[in-house]
């Protein structure tokens, strides 16, 4: 690790997340001993936001899902505890867990499928399931109908019971605390980044082995989970349960509060649940002397509808966002990122490092038609173990579809893809990342919003087993696996001399930079088998001969490597074997001498007939278009 | 139970959500966006009527209540969404969303929560058929209905603004770089929508009354409307309307009416998980 890291990161990982949750600790212990019961109450009831705030930003912030749930998630936890422990006699616990459990379930029954198909319709779904909820507590016989139920019994654990006013808001509040530090070391760890990953380019995190809609699914399983519960000390703080607590307007509420204080940070449920519970206070005392009493509902609604619009116009990431944003400013490494003088061409590889004879990547009869258009017809390609491969042709050859297909990004129209001799047809991006193929994209594709590092992180997630809720209590294996990681990725940025650059964030980088950690990223997967497209566009020269080495030792290290690219003397100088498409198929294959000789191509690179042309002429020509 | 009134009412109401699935289709299509104030655009057309209908005539008044509509689609647009084309589709229908709640909280400190009427177009007593009764309001929301798809489909498919809002449909990044103003389109696409959908809020109101928390659940099943029509196809969406106004009205007389809603929204997360496509991904695997 070079000591630039070292500077940057002066306090290990656990202690980062837990300072400031322990405060939050400290405040919860205190106050209650000097608060009023006024402001007790008042307190309360932000913590009880704060909670249902904290689950919407796991699924809206982190995931960026649109979710209108957590009303139903909020009335199935205190509906659940309410029930359980009156109707059936079940301890308090049991009941929230159980509960708790029973929501997870429904966003998992609701989420799978929606987004496996129609992700952006989740929030017209989760709107119908509050409504669904609101409507069946409020008419179903055994849930008291509209005039609801009482006779439920303070929270206890054990011989604890939380009776009154001061124990509930310690428990409540000790609950949210608990939440924000799970929720902050999920957004650390392998998860949260997978997470923030789909949230800035769901091909490329695909492309990295994450299962988009699983991941999503259990995210969205998770702010269930914490609705629930918030649900359930609700029940057993007020003792009576019915149905206006529960409808869409709650839904609502909670996106204001999450979106005021920040839906990016765990942090914005508080900020916004406290400023959320301010201007809820001034609104109530202005607005009934302005339009009477019966203002009250409205007015509220509309206030917050304003400042929800004008926070989204003027600051989308909210009052976290505005401060974090100038806490960086404050202490942000200036401008971009430092450019060092490209580290020159590697030792060539040894003799070892000829092509095999096992395939490695089969495709047969492949084609990709979007409607009319044929992208790809009835292609076959073969890539050998130790393999370059180059895949040229003229803008709009098909290329880039045909890696999109190999690569599961994009299913075919026709035809058979086989990867390590397993069959790989139409199988999904993250399925066949998993079977060792990692790729680049045309276009940096870089995840926005992380660093350098995290992004090769990313590239590293199947190498790791930490789930969701291992992220969030820092087990042993947790950390072990996490250092693991980052050892791995800082030696990857090492190899491709891009060490200077880790704590940069990715989205800041030159052209030539956000290539090679792409580069970085994609070998971070271990990959048999490498898919680049057009790695070397926007690189200057001395950074080309860089990449031509790297390249060459990973043939050496045993790396099969298919390429599409526009620089002929790249291309001729690396490749064992070229691949010319023109419309879509197949128009020659074989050395890149043969190639150079082809009349064919030479024909279909100058589209006109055979003429006599230096073979340096259509690189120039291809050039100056990309 | 009556099936021929059963009939009749999903006709009716059917209409109202078809044409309101309609003005989701046309937004998402040039936008990709679901638009979350759809159904408040019909309040806010409805109350647009109701207002006018106090110095015009109830035609006039009607028509008063899509240009209100229109106002609001493309007051959403220029003043909410437009700002954030930078911020990406979440952010984007976040903001609907509260768009939607200012316009319902608004019209509710302006009107307060007791339903508005209006006189019918045609003055007259109810088609009687077999015991059951059609009122003549009905058959101008039918008729306004299959107007809309007939003009609709006219202006998408044979003018040039229609032709190129079709194009932003099919890839907004090609349709700007042939030099379509990108921008332009959406703004139309909301105000269209808008207008589309302040009309027909406005034609229900003799029936249904115009109440200013009506366009939550209004908004709702224009959504499945548009669902069934695959988010893609106007005049499916129309059928779609018609069909949830079948569902809704049977499941009234049939089961409860209490249930009602519980079963219409229930439909939704069906179609959400088994049927995403609604009735376009029949007509696919037909032709196949």
């Amino acid at each position: 690790m070079s000591d630039n890291a070292t500077r940057r990161w002066p306090l290990p990982r656990m202690t980062r997340t837990a300072g400031p949750a322990a405060a939050t600790v400290i405040v919860i212990a205190v106050l209650p001993g000097v608060l009023g019961d006024y402001y007790l109450g008042l307190g309360y009831t932000i913590g009880m936001n704060a909670l249902l705030a904290l689950g919407l930003i796991l699924v809206t912030g982190f995931a960026g899902q649109f979710s209108l749930a957590q009303a139903a998630f909020y009335a199935i936890g205190a509906y659940g505890s309410a029930l359980l422990t009156v109707k059936a006699g079940w301890p308090a616990a049991a009941a929230l867990v159980v509960s708790a459990l029973g929501a997870a379930l429904v966003a998992y029954a609701l989420g799978k499928p929606v987004f496996r198909l129609r992700g952006h319709f989740l929030a017209m779904g989760t709107l119908a399931l509050t409504e669904i909820v609101y409507l069946l507590v409020n008419n179903l016989s055994f849930t008291g109908g509209s005039s609801g139920f009482g006779g439920i019994m303070p929270f206890s654990l054990g011989q604890v019971e939380f009776d009154d006013l001061r124990s509930q808001f310690w428990l409540v509040w000790s609950v949210v605390a608990a939440t924000l530090w799970a929720s902050l070391r999920i957004r650390r760890g392998r998860e949260g980044r997978a997470l923030r990953a789909l949230r800035s380019h769901e091909a490329a995190a695909a492309a990295c082995g994450i299962p988009i809609s699983w991941t999503k699914t259990r995210v969205f399983a998770g702010s269930a989970f914490i609705g629930s519960i918030a649900g359930s000390l609700y029940a057993h703080q007020l003792l009576y349960v019915n149905p206006p607590p529960f409808d869409v307007m709650t839904s609502v509420d909670i996106l204001a509060i999450a979106v005021l204080g920040g839906l990016r940070s765990p942090w914005g449920a508080i900020v916004g649940a406290v400023g959320f519970q301010v201007i809820r206070q001034a609104v109530d005392g202005v607005l009934p002397g302005l339009f009477g009493a019966g203002s009250v509902g409205a007015g509220e609604e509309l206030v917050f509808g304003v400042i929800l619009v004008l926070i989204l116009v003027v600051r989308p990431d909210g009052i976290v966002g505005a401060l974090s944003s100038l806490a960086s400013r404050a202490s942000a490494p200036g401008g971009t990122a430092p450019v060092r003088p490209a580290a020159g061409g590697r030792p060539a590889p040894a003799a070892d490092a000829r092509p095999g004879e096992r395939v490695v990547l089969r495709a047969r009869g492949l084609s990709k038609h979007f409607g009319g258009v044929r992208a790809v017809t009835d292609v076959d390609l073969t890539l050998h173990e130790r393999e370059i491969l180059a895949v040229i042709g003229p803008n709009g050859a098909g290329k880039s579809t045909l890696l999109n297909v190999l690569s599961g990004n994009l299913p075919p129209t026709t035809g058979r893809v086989e990867l390590n001799g397993a069959d790989v047809t139409g199988a999904r991006a993250d399925q066949v990342a998993a079977r060792g193929l990692a790729r680049t994209f045309q276009t940096p594709s870089l995840f926005a919003g992380l660093t350098v590092r995290e992004n090769v992180l990313v590239g590293g997630y199947l190498s790791g087993r930490v789930g969701l809720i291992r992220s969030a209590l820092p087990t042993v294996g947790a950390v072990r696996e996490e250092r693991r990681l980052a050892a791995r990725a800082d030696e990857i940025l090492a190899e491709l001399d891009l060490s200077h650059l880790a704590e940069h964030e990715a989205g800041h980088l030159s052209l030539g930079q956000q290539k090679m950690v792409e580069v970085a990223r994609a070998l971070a997967l271990n990959p048999a088998v490498l898919l680049l497209d057009e790695p070397g566009a926007g690189l200057n020269r001395a950074e080309k001969l860089a990449l031509a080495g790297i390249l060459r030792g990973l043939r050496a290290r045993g790396v099969s490597l298919l390429l599409i690219e526009h620089d002929m003397e790249f291309v001729m100088s690396l490749a064992d074997r070229v691949h010319v498409l023109n419309f879509g198929r197949t128009l020659r294959v074989g050395t890149p001498a043969e190639v150079q000789a082809d009349e064919d191509v030479i024909a279909a690179y100058l589209g006109t007939a055979r003429r006599d042309v230096d073979g340096d002429e259509p690189v120039e020509a291809t050039n100056a278009r990309s | 139970m009556n099936v021929l009134q059963d009939v009749f009412t999903a006709l009716s109401v059917g209409s109202v959500y078809g044409v309101v699935g309609a003005g989701y289709v046309i937004v998402h299509r040039i936008t990709g966006m679901v638009n979350f104030a759809q159904g408040d655009l019909a309040m806010a057309g409805a109350f647009g009527a109701v207002v006018a209908a106090s110095a015009l005539p109830t035609g006039a008044a009607m028509v008063a209540g899509a240009v209100v509509g229109g106002i609001a689609g493309l007051l959403l647009y220029v003043l909410a969404v437009h700002p954030l084309r930078n911020q990406g589709l979440l952010v984007q229908t976040i903001v609907t969303l509260a768009a939607a709640i200012v316009l319902r909280s608004l019209a509710q400190l302006v009107f307060g929560t007791k339903p508005y009427a209006l006189d019918p177009l045609t003055a007259g007593r109810p088609i009687q058929i077999a015991g059951a009764s059609l009122p003549l309001q009905a058959l101008w929301l039918v008729g306004i209905m299959a107007l809309l798809y007939v003009a609709l489909t006219a202006f998408f498919d044979r003018t040039m603004t229609g032709r190129a809002m079709s194009a932003c449909a099919i890839n907004r990044y090609a349709a700007g770089v042939v030099g379509i103003n990108v921008v332009g389109m959406a703004a139309l696409a909301f105000t269209i929508s808008g207008a589309i959908t302040g009309l027909i809020g406005a034609v229900q109101v003799p029936l249904g009354f115009a109440t200013a928390d009506f366009g939550l659940a209004l908004g709702l099943k224009g959504f499945i409307a548009a669902i069934l029509g695959g988010f893609d196809r106007i005049g499916l969406a129309m059928v779609g309307g018609v069909l949830v106004g079948f569902v809704e009205s049977f499941a009234a007389s049939t089961i409860s009416t209490s249930y009602q809603e519980v079963i219409v929204f229930g439909l939704l997360l069906v179609l959400l998980v088994a049927r995403p496509g609604g009735l376009t991904r029949l007509r696919v695997s037909e032709r196949v």
